[in-house]
């Protein structure tokens, strides 16, 4: 069981105070190539909470992958779909108000099932570090381990088919 | 200590802004870049409950994992029919997906 701080709960509040924000920057930007940086950060920010979790090992996956590779691949489209700032009326969708009364819907659906959950948590305990990790990967999930590489290898196979030069129409 | 529902709640609150700009966006691009901080705000809950639970066989952790090649492999595949849109289209603007439209 591991014994948190109170360090670590000021960390906490700083790490979701800059995942909201950039969330929210990333929300309210026009400009495509900054809102990939505050996504990236936003990313950045949770592979720490993961770090907070004391699930190390995901919290690197997250930097790897999420704060990385995918922020890269992003930006890389932004920069060949050619589409800079533009205004708000061209971001927007028409029925947006819908969406907002959809996500306010949803929302206190959200509170609902988290407060009736929060009395079953029990506290939180320090799993998931490397070695455990690793273990449960080649032992009880070997299977979907390799069938999530087959997975990728699909995905890429797909990805380069659809986005190669096309010679017909 | 801190109590496992705050990262709930935290995991709930970036999954709201997201939903909100995933649905608000008419761009292609952003659109897939709020359905990545969705998917992440999902595998923190995993991870959370996991961690709550004190699941030692890592249940959560794993989803979170294979959550993660799966999102690697469906941001690749999205793109990439971004960029065959945009060939076709010109811009990235999901109202333009309008072809079976009666």
């Amino acid at each position: 069981v591991t014994d948190y701080s109170f360090g670590s709960l000021a960390l906490f509040y700083f790490l979701a105070f800059t995942i909201v924000a950039f969330s929210v920057l990333m929300l309210f930007s026009r400009n495509f190539v900054h809102s990939a940086a505050y996504l990236a950060m936003a990313l950045l920010s949770f592979s720490g909470v993961y770090a907070l979790l004391n699930a190390t090992f995901l919290a690197l996956l997250q930097l790897f992958i999420y704060a990385g590779s995918i922020t890269v691949v992003v930006v890389f489209v932004i920069m060949m779909t050619r589409v800079g700032v533009s205004r708000w009326d061209q971001l927007l969708q028409k029925q947006s108000w819908l969406a907002v009364m959809v996500v306010g819907a949803f929302s206190f659906g959200l509170l609902g099932a988290l407060r009736s959950i929060t009395p079953y948590l029990g506290p939180l305990r320090s799993l998931g570090g490397t070695e455990a990790v690793a273990d449960a990967l080649l032992t009880t999930y070997a299977a979907p381990f390799e069938i999530s590489s087959l997975i990728l290898l699909a995905s890429l196979v797909g990805a380069i088919y659809l986005a190669r030069e096309g010679t017909e129409s | 200590m801190i109590p496992a529902e705050y990262f709930l709640y935290l995991a709930a609150t970036v999954f709201l802004i997201a939903l909100l700009g995933f649905l608000t966006r008419k761009s292609l691009v952003q659109s897939l870049m709020c359905l990545e901080l969705m998917l992440a705000s999902v595998s923190l809950t995993f991870v959370t409950f996991n961690s709550a639970s004190g699941d030692p066989t890592l249940t959560g952790i794993m989803f979170a994992l294979f959550g993660m090649v799966v999102g690697a492999a469906e941001i690749g595949v999205g793109l990439a029919l971004v960029l065959l849109f945009f060939r076709r289209h010109e811009n990235v603007q999901s109202d333009e997906l309008n072809i079976l439209r009666g």
